[in-house]
């Protein structure tokens, strides 16, 4: 089986790649939400998105941040991501930073959600920019918590600089940023999906098919011991 | 029943079972006194760790290694990261004088060492270099090195790593930013190991073009 899974890594890696990408070929859409990460890759797909005509406005969300010194010039990721679109030609006031304080996907598509309710858009249209590893745990997050309305939303891959879904594997980023993304993938939909109810269900079934199979070894053993004992 | 036993196990030993995953990432080589302290990148402790090396008169200066710039600093929305690294180890302590840059075209950890290499043979042919980084990544550093680096010239090179700051070897499995930068210690060394350098494609993407592309689209579908 190794031996089999090793001639065709090829195939298989980059099928477990693809697998991760569900984004979708651009479309208009009223807004245009850029997730935080992959500053050299992300804004400029969103500003790209608007200045094509795909849509008008962009939305941020800050993002937690360590703390640095006060004389560090370098601006915040929303602030570096909005100053990437205005060079990009975006006009300022087409871009709008929401509220909320992000620290993982969950937050971020929290705060589109209540970005929506509270500004009474519930059925605005949103293409959310993120990198083509990243699209398929951003749309189980969004859809999550939109639920019905995430027929709303289209996912738009960025592309990743030095490596693609065919080659991911032999580039050390490559295979660090697709090796965590299968583990944070696991971890989001045992965290915020069913996967401690499954685990519950399967722990149980498993002791229920121990005190099964014991039951029924005792019982042939009695048996057994029985006829012999006859 | 196996997994009954593993899960116990892991339950009842699992703090020398984390220890000893983490410590087996962990490198240090603090043998004496070196000529430059390298810094590769803009980790806070990392540059504490470079100005506690300078002050204490282990090392005569600090050699910033730059990466190629990202597309962000290229476009003039942020700093030359090596500038600000810079000013950093200044607003420490460190002598304007001591510390140097060196611009490289380096990406991938593999190519900074090598760029480092060729530079120190340039100009520092025979002296001791330290190289910084966090804890989890000092046994991948140590790899690259080794597999980089003449064999002559190998032991020009200490790596010296610095903890996590929250997080140690102690309680990293607390701590999810902690598990992840594990993880990545991990898949960094096993790629290593794997694959050595690899490949890396040098064909940046290029957002006119994807802006064209789009443009295009959106024209043919109206």
């Amino acid at each position: 089986m190794f031996v089999a899974a090793w001639i065709c890594r090829q195939p298989l890696l980059t099928t477990l790649a693809r697998w991760l990408d569900v984004g979708t070929a651009p479309q208009p859409t009223d807004y245009v939400y850029v997730l935080n990460g992959d500053l050299n890759v992300r804004p400029f797909i969103g500003a790209a998105l608007v200045n094509a005509g795909y849509s008008d406005s962009v939305l941020l969300v800050p993002m937690k941040q360590p703390p640095k010194r006060a004389s560090d010039p370098t601006p915040p990721a929303h602030e570096i991501a909005r100053q990437v679109m205005v060079k990009r030609g975006v006009e300022p006031k087409s871009i709008e930073v929401i509220d909320g304080l992000v620290a993982s996907t969950f937050d971020e598509a929290e705060s589109l959600r209540k970005y929506l309710e509270t500004s009474g858009k519930h059925s605005a249209t949103v293409s959310i920019v993120t990198s083509n590893f990243h699209t398929r745990r951003t749309r189980w997050v969004f859809r999550q918590l939109f639920g019905p309305r995430s027929e709303n939303l289209r996912f738009v891959a960025a592309p990743t600089d030095g490596y693609d879904a065919t080659n991911w594997w032999r580039v050390e980023d490559g295979f660090m940023i697709y090796g965590t993304e299968f583990l944070k993938f696991g971890f989001y939909v045992f965290r915020y999906g069913h996967g401690l109810l499954i685990s519950g269900c399967a722990i149980l079934l498993a002791v229920a098919t121990a005190m099964v199979v014991r039951a029924a070894w005792s019982k042939r053993t009695d048996r057994l011991g029985i006829a012999d004992a006859a | 029943m196996a997994l009954l036993v593993g899960a116990l196990t892991l339950a009842l030993l699992h703090r020398p079972i984390f220890s000893a995953m983490y410590s087996f990432l962990t490198i240090t080589e603090d043998a004496g006194p070196v000529a430059l302290v390298v810094v590769t990148g803009a980790d806070r402790l990392g540059l504490d760790r470079a100005q506690e090396i300078v002050a204490g008169g282990d090392a005569e200066g600090v050699l910033i290694v730059e990466r190629r710039l990202p597309r962000i600093t290229q476009i003039g929305v942020t700093p030359r990261p090596g500038d600000l690294i810079r000013d950093e180890l200044v607003a420490r302590g460190v002598s304007d004088s001591l510390v140097t840059n060196f611009p490289t075209d380096a990406v991938t950890n593999w190519q900074v060492v090598r760029e480092l290499d060729q530079y120190l043979s340039r100009v520092a042919p025979d002296r001791k270099v330290a190289m910084l980084c966090p804890q989890h990544h000092g046994r991948h550093l140590r790899w690259v090195i080794d597999h980089v680096v003449d064999d002559a010239r190998v032991g020009q090179y200490q790596v010296r790593s610095f903890a996590g700051g929250n997080f140690d070897q102690t309680n990293w499995w607390a701590n999810r930013s902690a598990l992840v930068k594990v993880a990545v210690g991990y898949l960094r060394l096993f790629h290593a190991i794997g694959f050595g350098e690899g490949e890396f494609d040098d064909d940046n993407w290029n957002p006119d073009a994807y802006q064209r592309s789009i443009t295009r689209n959106l024209a043919t579908a109206a």
